[in-house]
């Protein structure tokens, strides 16, 4: 099971980020991410609630596919940061360049 | 003859090379072997052997120490000069106990003898042992080889270290005068942080921290160019340009590597400080904080078009400049903290400066008691004035005065007069906190003592537990400075007035006159904080 799940919610894709996104998990961020931004449509969602700790790597990433989401003519979303990710995200001012969304409609089948 | 193979009924056997020369030995050995679970390959003879061993890899080969032509020692020894990749283990066979064929064998060798006639059970015994003491052998041998590499990489690591620390400034650099003290923790791999130190032309001095994100060494590398692009932007261009020019160098430049990065300069009574991605660089007075700047874009290499903002914030000989990578807050929860990580490295307002060393092991031990551990490189720079400044906090009105002029007596140089001290004390007290920092016009309200402790009860009352007064004097053979600084929340600027020139005129007190009569040049600066008076005599 991947450690990105993807869900198909409300026409975005969604991906559930785990407790920890770090260097070590930033290889499978990056490929659910493209994959996601590959296959579907519609906005891709990285869902951070579950988040508690990021580090310089995978903000790296997240940049990365915010680009690509771009460069694709589709949006990249960040969900409902938690407090010390939300830090994080305000010191770097990627709060001010990523859209972050603070809710999320009820869940869909997987498309 | 041939070799002839079996085929036991089970899956993976270890195999049996048996090379005897007689059909009835090899038969009733490859019936003792099968039964005790090997799989046997034969040879009739030392040649046929051989040959057969470029087809099949045994676990170990069973030996007739006599046979025509090439016997079983003569075996051994072309085995063994040929061998690759691993040593097939041999047992002889022999009809003969005398000690010089047991000899010859393991010279030839042979990793065991035994004489015929041969026990069943003591053959299916030794050749059992003899491959597991073999298969333990050459595991204890991977290990070694995985260790001596392990070793091999853990020492290039600490080599890189060792490199990237040699590349920091030796700490404290002194410009002028103030001081920069630092150190950049590793989080246990060559990792991206350094900090530097500039000292321009014009007296200023610049510092400035590079947070490249990832680990090892391609972030090391990245940390170092992005130095070098530092240093040259800095001497060329002011400071937000040159963090401008730089986001623009890391985003052609590529790689997947961004840099946070913050820049300070110190020059002429104040910070400039241009911050793109680190935790808020920190501005202290006597243990408060005055001052945050956090980032004013986003890190460079992230975005070709993001743009940068300088901030200036006043300082002086009380003021301790803060600069930390999140490797330093990140650990405790909150990236931003700084104030939280500093007092949990214990270092405080008028501590003489630690040596880079202690400094490191400091930060080291409270970073390994973190609840999430040191994951990150951890930078620290600590900017202030570059004598440890005597400092002392005076909570509360009514025992202010006595206290700093209890505290100025004992820290004041010897060839200061302790009357004029107290008098030219009292006076800078009471301007610096009636005209830097209440903002009340000494034209409408006599400025004496006691409008200073009616101002200083009224500001403490509105302040609150964080409201204090503090005193720093610093002195050398032939100069003074008193400097007065209020903790707590500065006056604001609409409500500043500005103190009485230094001259004596008609509104100078006593304190005042007194020292124009004692000095033979006076300077003071002001701000919403306090009031700073250089004394100096001929």
């Amino acid at each position: 099971m991947s450690a990105f799940p993807v869900t198909r919610i409300q026409g975005a894709s969604v991906l559930e980020l785990p407790e920890r996104v770090s260097v070590s998990n930033t290889r499978e961020l990056l490929d659910a991410g493209l994959g996601a931004l590959a296959s579907g449509t519609g906005q891709v969602v990285l869902d951070l609630r579950g988040t508690q700790t990021i580090d310089s790597t995978a903000l790296g990433a997240i940049v990365q596919l915010s680009r690509n989401a771009t460069s694709k003519g589709r949006a990249l979303v960040l969900l409902a940061p938690r407090d010390g990710v939300r830090r994080v995200l305000a010191i770097t001012r990627l709060d001010q360049v990523l859209p972050i969304r603070s809710e999320l409609g009820v869940p869909g089948p997987v498309s | 003859m041939s070799p002839t193979f079996s085929s036991p009924g089970f899956a993976a056997p270890d195999t049996v090379l048996l090379v005897d020369d007689t059909d009835t030995m090899r038969t009733l050995y490859r019936r003792i072997l099968e039964i005790g679970g090997f799989r046997v390959v034969d040879a009739a003879s030392a040649e046929d052997a051989l040959s057969l061993l470029s087809l099949e890899r045994p676990n170990l080969i069973l030996l007739d120490y006599m046979m025509p032509n090439m016997d079983g020692p003569a075996f051994a020894r072309r085995l063994r000069a040929r061998e690759e990749g691993g040593r097939i283990p041999v047992i002889f066979l022999s009809a003969s106990a005398s000690q010089e064929h047991m000899d010859q064998s393991f010279d030839a060798g042979g990793d065991d003898y035994i004489s015929k006639p041969v026990d069943p059970r003591v053959l299916v015994a030794r050749v059992k042992s003899t491959i597991a003491a073999t298969r333990e052998r050459a595991s204890r041998e991977r290990t070694n080889t995985v260790v001596a590499q392990r070793d091999h990489l853990t020492s290039e690591m600490l080599e890189g270290q060792r490199l990237q620390q040699a590349q920091l400034p030796a700490v404290p650099v002194r410009v002028g005068e103030w001081s920069v003290n630092g150190a950049v923790v590793p989080s246990g791999q060559v990792g991206g942080d350094l900090f530097d130190v500039i000292a321009g032309p014009d007296g200023s001095l610049t510092a400035f921290a590079v947070d490249v994100s990832g680990h090892g060494l391609a972030a090391a590398m990245v940390a170092g160019a992005t130095r070098s692009a530092l240093r040259l932007l800095l001497g060329e261009r002011p400071m937000a340009e040159a963090v401008v020019a730089l986001n623009q160098h890391l985003c052609e430049r590529g790689g997947g590597h961004y840099a946070c990065v913050a820049v300070l300069r110190i020059h002429g009574g104040e910070v400039t400080i241009v911050n793109a991605g680190l935790p808020p660089v920190c501005i202290l007075e006597g243990g408060q904080t005055v001052a945050r700047v956090s980032g004013a874009g986003t890190p460079p290499g992230l975005f070709p078009d993001a743009t940068y903002e300088e901030v200036r914030v006043p300082v002086g000989p009380l003021s301790r400049v803060i600069l930390m990578s999140d490797g330093l807050t990140e650990p405790f929860g909150r990236a931003d903290d700084v104030e939280g990580s500093l007092a949990r490295f214990g270092f405080r307002a008028g501590e003489a400066n630690p040596d880079a060393r202690a400094l490191s092991e400091r930060i080291a031990r409270v970073l390994a008691g973190a609840s999430e551990g040191p994951s990150d490189d951890a930078t620290l720079l600590i900017v202030e004035p570059s004598a440890a400044v005597p400092q002392c906090i005076l909570p509360g009105a009514l025992a202010s005065i006595d206290r700093a002029l209890e505290w100025a007596a004992k820290t004041a140089p010897g060839w200061v007069d302790r009357d004029r001290l107290e008098l030219g004390l009292s006076e800078v007290l009471t301007n610096a906190v009636i005209h830097g920092v209440m903002g009340i016009d000494s034209s409408s309200r006599k400025a004496s003592l006691d409008t200073y402790l009616d101002a200083i009860s009224v500001k403490e009352e509105a302040a609150g537990p964080e409201g204090a007064i503090a005193l720093a004097l610093q002195a050398d053979d032939a100069h003074l400075e008193l400097a007065v600084r209020w903790t707590g929340t500065p006056c604001p600027p609409e409500h500043r007035r500005t103190p009485a020139p230094p001259a004596p005129n008609a509104l100078s007190g006593r304190g005042m006159s007194l020292i124009f009569a004692s000095f033979d040049n006076i300077r003071w600066s002001h701000d919403g904080r306090g009031l700073s008076l250089g004394l100096r005599r001929a």
